[in-house]
C-alpha cells in the first residue's frame, strides 16, 4: 500500500464567505458548513466557534477531535461510517494541517474533557496549538443516549470532511510517503531485522466506550490484522468520550505515532509487521479469548517482538499484563506503553493489574497529577461540566479567582498512551 | 448523507431486551447499587450502599464461592468516579469448573476483587464521589452492563442451549 500524506500548513483560521486556504490562514464559510451538518439525521442545531492558541479560551467537555482531511487520490472520508466501504490505506491525502475539528456537548453530565488554549492547562494537551473549529451539537429532546453518541460522532466527522474541502486542489511540497508492502515481500527486502508487530488495544465495552473499524463496532470482533496505513487514513475512529486523557481521539488515530514512528524505523532497525487491533473486552472470558488470540496471531506473524498500547484505565489494565505474559511465554519480547494512576504523590501501584513478565514498560503520566487552571475569559461548551471539575474535591476550586485545580484525566490527550501527546520520560 | 438507520443503532442495544439473549437467571446474578439495572434484570443482589460496598459485596460473593463473569473495575477513570457499579457473577453450584483446578480459579477471582478494591480506593483518593450525574451515571452502568451480558452470550452461546 502507498499513502501520499500532504500537508498545507495554517496558522490562523477565520470566518468568509468561502471555505478556501489562503496562505496560511484557512477560511470557513460557517453559514454552509452549519446547513451541510443541520441536514444530518437527529440534528437540532449547530454552532460553530473558533479556539486559537494564546487565548484565554477553555473548551469542554470535549466529544472528539478530528482532522480535516481532504482526499484526492482513493477511498474517501472514513469508509463504512461517512463513505462506503472501500479499503483504506492508498491513496494520496491532504491534509489541513494545524486545524482540528472539536465536538462539544455533553451526552451525560458527567463528561469530561478540557483543551485550554493558554496557559498551564495548554501545556497538557496537543490541541492547545492547534487552531480549534468548535461545533456545539444540540440534539431534540428523548432521542436515546445511544442516538445522541451516533450523530455527534458523524457531525464531527462530517465536519472534517467538509472543512477538508478547503484542501482540495492544492499541491503542497510538504509531502510524506507511507509506503509498505505485504509481509513476504517487505520480509524478502529485510531479511535480517527483527519483526515487530504493534498491538494497538482499543476500549470496545458499551456506550461512550466504544471504537470502530470501519464501522464495525469493536466490541463485536475478535483482534484483527491491519496494515499501518489504513490507520493513518481513516480506518479507526473513536466512539470513547468518557476517559478524557487516554481516550484515542480519532485526530490521534489519524497521526497514530506509534505507528509513524515504527515507520521511520522500518527496513532501517525493524521489518514492522503491522498493526493488530485488540478489543478490551468486558467480561473476564472475553478477555482470555481476545489476550490468547492476540497473542497467537502475533506468533502466527512471525513476530520477534511487540510494542503494545492500551486505551484506558482500570480493568484494560489485565488485558494489558495478560496480552505481555502471553507473548513472552511464546518467545516474543514485549514492550508496553500506559499511563498510570498512582495518586497525587505518584507512589501507589501504577496499575491495577500486575505480571512479572512486564519489566519493560513505558509510563505516558500519572492521570492524578494535580494541575492548576486559571479562570478562563470565554468557555465553549458546558459551563456545569467546569462544576464537575471544580467539585472534585474539597478545596478543588477557589471562589476567590476562579482558579481550579484538576486532574490529568480530566484534560483531552494529556496521558496519551499512543503516545500523541506533550508528557515525556525522562530516566534519572 | 444516508439516512441514519435506526434500527442498526438501536438494534444491537434493543436486542438484550429479546426474549433469547436475556441472561439465564439461574445461572448468573448481577450484584449492583444502579436502580435502572435492579428494574430490569431478575437475579440483581441490591446493595445498599455506594461503589465501595457493591465491591467488598462481590468480594464476599468470591469468598462464598461465586465466580466473576465481569471484571469488578470500569474500564475509564470517570466511571470510577460513579456512585454506582454493578458486577456480573455465576452462581456457584452453576460453574463449570470441574475439569479445573477449582481452588486456583477461585484464588485468581479473589486476586482481582482484592486488588481491584485497592485500586478503587486509592484512585478515588480524597475525591467526592459524583452524587449529582447520579442518573447519568446509572445509564450508563446500565448499558455497560447489558453490553457484558451481551459479550457473554455471544461467547458462551452454546451453554444458553
Amino acid at each position: 500500500m502507498k499513502l501520499e500524506l500532504r500537508r498545507i500548513h495554517i496558522n490562523s483560521i477565520e470566518f468568509g464567505s468561502e471555505t478556501k486556504i489562503e496562505g496560511e490562514k484557512l477560511i470557513i464559510d460557517k453559514e454552509s458548513l452549519i446547513e451541510e451538518l443541520e441536514k444530518i439525521p437527529n440534528v437540532k442545531s449547530i454552532k460553530i466557534d473558533l479556539a486559537m492558541p494564546g487565548e484565554k479560551t477553555r473548551i469542554i467537555p470535549v466529544k472528539d477531535v478530528i482532522q480535516p482531511r481532504y482526499k484526492v487520490e482513493g477511498t474517501p472520508g472514513f469508509a463504512g461510517v461517512t463513505s462506503d466501504v472501500k479499503p483504506h490505506g492508498d491513496g494520496i491525502v491532504n491534509i489541513i494541517e494545524g486545524a482540528a475539528i472539536v465536538t462539544i456537548g455533553d451526552i451525560v453530565g458527567f463528561q469530561e474533557g478540557i483543551i485550554d488554549m493558554w496557559g498551564e492547562g495548554a501545556k497538557w494537551t496537543p490541541f492547545s496549538k492547534t487552531c480549534n473549529i468548535v461545533v456545539d451539537i444540540s440534539v431534540p429532546e428523548g432521542i436515546e443516549p445511544h442516538e445522541h453518541e451516533e450523530t455527534c460522532r458523524l457531525v464531527g466527522l462530517k465536519a472534517s470532511e467538509l472543512v477538508g474541502l478547503a484542501a482540495k486542489g492544492l499541491t503542497p511540497s510538504d509531502v510524506e510517503v507511507f509506503e509498505m508492502g505485504d509481509n513476504a515481500e517487505e520480509t524478502k527486502k529485510y531479511p535480517n531485522l527483527p519483526k515487530v508487530v504493534y498491538v494497538e488495544m482499543l476500549i470496545s465495552q458499551g456506550l461512550l466506550h466504544a471504537s470502530y473499524i470501519y464501522g464495525v463496532d469493536s466490541a463485536h470482533i475478535l483482534p484483527t490484522f491491519l496494515h499501518p496505513n489504513e490507520e493513518l487514513d481513516g480506518a479507526v475512529i473513536s466512539g470513547n468520550c468518557v476517559a478524557a486523557c487516554d481516550k484515542i481521539t480519532t485526530y490521534q488515530h489519524q497521526n497514530n505515532a506509534v505507528i509513524r514512528e515504527l515507520y521511520k524505523l522500518h527496513g532501517k532497525e525493524i521489518n514492522f509487521l503491522g498493526v493488530v487491533l485488540v478489543p478490551e473486552m468486558t467480561t473476564l472470558n472475553g478477555k482470555f479469548v481476545s489476550c490468547d488470540y492476540t497473542a497467537k496471531l502475533c506468533k502466527m506473524l512471525g513476530a520477534d517482538g511487540v510494542i503494545i498500547s492500551e486505551e484506558g484505565y482500570g480493568n484494560p489494565d489485565s488485558d494489558l499484563v495478560m496480552i505481555c505474559s502471553r507473548v513472552e511465554k511464546l518467545g516474543i519480547k514485549s514492550v508496553l506503553i500506559t499511563d498510570e494512576c498512582s495518586g497525587w504523590d505518584g507512589m501507589s501501584q501504577p496499575l491495577t493489574d500486575i505480571a512479572k513478565e512486564a519489566v519493560a514498560v513505558i509510563s505516558t503520566g500519572n492521570v492524578s497529577h494535580v494541575i492548576e487552571l486559571e479562570k478562563a475569559d470565554r468557555v465553549l461548551g458546558d459551563p456545569e461540566a467546569v462544576a464537575n471539575i471544580a467539585g472534585g474535591w474539597a478545596g478543588a476550586y477557589n471562589p476567590e479567582d476562579g482558579t481550579m485545580k484538576c486532574e490529568l484525566n480530566a484534560v483531552i490527550g494529556a496521558t496519551s498512551e499512543i503516545g500523541t501527546h506533550n508528557a515525556t520520560v525522562e530516566l534519572y | 448523507m444516508k439516512e441514519l438507520d435506526k434500527e442498526y443503532t438501536l438494534g444491537v442495544y434493543k436486542s438484550i431486551i429479546n426474549e433469547k439473549c436475556k441472561i439465564n437467571n439461574n445461572e448468573f446474578l448481577i450484584i449492583s447499587n444502579n436502580s435502572i439495572v435492579n428494574a430490569s434484570f431478575e437475579n440483581v443482589v441490591m446493595v445498599d450502599g455506594s461503589f465501595i460496598d457493591v465491591l467488598n459485596t462481590v468480594k464476599k460473593y468470591i469468598e462464598d464461592g461465586n465466580t466473576l463473569v465481569t471484571h469488578p473495575l470500569p474500564a475509564s477513570i470517570r466511571m470510577m468516579f460513579s456512585p454506582v457499579r454493578s458486577v456480573i457473577l455465576i452462581k456457584k453450584d452453576i460453574s463449570d469448573s470441574q475439569e479445573t483446578n477449582i481452588k486456583s480459579e477461585q484464588d485468581m477471582y479473589l486476586n482481582i476483587i482484592t486488588e481491584s478494591i485497592d485500586k478503587y480506593k486509592s484512585v478515588l483518593g480524597k475525591r467526592n464521589i459524583d452524587l449529582k450525574n447520579k442518573s447519568d451515571y446509572e445509564k450508563i452502568d446500565y448499558d455497560l452492563t447489558v453490553s457484558a451480558v451481551e459479550e457473554n452470550n455471544f461467547i458462551n452461546a452454546f451453554k444458553n442451549i
